[in-house]
């Protein structure tokens, strides 16, 4: 556990030990073996390596700052529990963003448990999977310092009005730049449907910033 | 190439590795449409800008408190091997079926229980409470109850005249004006 790591510091080295390896010049899979091998380090390496990425994927998904930083807890709680069961044919971080994901998917289905909301939410995406994309060249434009004051916001939002299944998506490509086939397996679904959904999230975003962008 | 294919793959041609058979296409159509030109250039600057916001960092008790959830954890493994070694669930279900015995045991006993009442003996009015208009009901029955005699007694001070009453034999019972009285 992360505790001990500590205590394994300040012990005296020994000349006949064999030198440490640094966790932090080793690869998630060599570091995960290391894990079940019994160094508890190496869990913590682990978490220093996702943690801000996995809370800033979960923010723009949720659109909750303190909600992002619950579900990631317990992201990683449940790594701990189940590393002994993950496939290390298979790569970590795919594995990690899978449970980050399905844990902030839940998240927005209890949320929309609501009736009305659902069927908004079910209307939205719908809308958003069948509408024609579409772009216009002739936009009204605010003055420059409106513009700046409030591109940030105006951006962030524009995620946050993204569709559930396009916002994922749009989050992972853009923002944690995975690839196509790494967002089909953390998603759930085939190359076909990531790259629709990432074209139809990137009209949407950009329909919205356009104003403000450009 | 339309504006709507240029659309429709645009993914494709932006995040393509170079090997997009018809990446001439893309590249002699954005020559040539403003309007798609600029729909690449709000796509790359808006996506810029959000990668430019401040990262969320997690919160200063994030480690403490995934630390504490771990120890937790561990705790329930370690509880969870000593109770698979001390036959823990055995035990629970054991605890379950004493529990279960006491509280059934009341019903387990053989025999119903016995309930002692008193009869309860209902009288009617007496002339002087009855309704004028009724009392004359009184002056004709209360002879039939005097001349006809009862069989038992004792049957009409005790609780069994009630069952004798309202019994089959009851309704088999041709004498006409036998009326029990009580109270009298």
């Amino acid at each position: 556990m992360i505790a001990t790591a500590a205590r394994t510091e300040q012990t005296a080295p020994n000349a006949t030990e064999v030198p440490r390896v640094r966790l932090a010049d080793l690869n998630d899979s060599e570091v995960v073996q290391r894990f079940l091998d019994g160094d508890e380090r190496a869990f913590g390496e682990l978490v220093d390596r996702y943690d801000t990425r996995l809370v800033n994927f979960v923010y723009r998904t949720v659109g909750d700052r303190e909600r992002a930083q619950d579900l990631v807890q317990e992201t990683f709680v449940r790594v701990y529990r189940h590393l002994h069961r993950f496939d290390q044919s298979k790569k970590f971080s795919t594995w990690i963003y899978t449970i980050a994901s399905n844990l902030a998917k839940n998240e927005l289905r209890n949320r929309s448990r609501n009736p009305l909301v659902l069927f908004q939410t079910i209307k939205k995406n719908w809308d958003a999977d069948h509408r024609p994309l579409e772009w216009e060249d002739e936009s009204m434009r605010p003055d420059d310092l409106f513009r700046k004051r409030h591109l940030k916001e105006v951006v962030d939002r524009a995620v946050q009005e993204l569709p559930e299944h396009h916002r994922i998506v749009f989050v992972l490509r853009e923002l944690e730049g995975r690839t196509y086939e790494d967002i089909a397996e953390i998603t759930d679904t085939n190359l076909g449907t990531v790259k629709s959904r990432l074209n139809r999230a990137r009209n949407n975003f950009a329909r919205i910033v356009a104003p403000m962008v450009d | 190439m339309t504006c709507s294919e240029f659309l429709e793959r645009f993914s494709d041609f932006h995040d393509g590795d170079g090997s997009l058979p018809d990446r001439g296409a893309f590249v002699r159509h954005l020559e040539g449409c403003p309007s798609c030109r600029r729909y690449e250039r709000v796509l790359v600057r808006g996506v810029a800008v959000l990668r430019e916001a401040d990262a969320l960092e997690p919160r200063g008790d994030f480690r403490d408190r995934l630390r504490h959830s771990l120890y937790h954890l561990d705790e329930e493994r370690r509880r969870g091997s000593l109770t698979r070694d001390g036959g823990g669930p055995l035990a629970i279900a054991a605890v379950g079926l004493l529990l279960a015995l006491l509280a059934w045991s009341p019903l387990l006993r053989a025999g119903d229980p016995s309930v002692d009442l008193p009869a309860i003996m209902a009288g009617g009015p007496t002339p002087a409470e009855m309704h004028p208009l009724f009392r004359h009901l009184d002056r004709e029955i209360a002879p039939l109850t005097r001349a006809a005699p009862t069989r038992n007694a004792a049957l009409w001070s005790h609780s069994n005249a009630l069952l004798l009453e309202h019994s089959p034999l009851r309704a088999r019972s041709s004498e006409s004006g036998f009326v029990r009285t009580e109270g009298r």
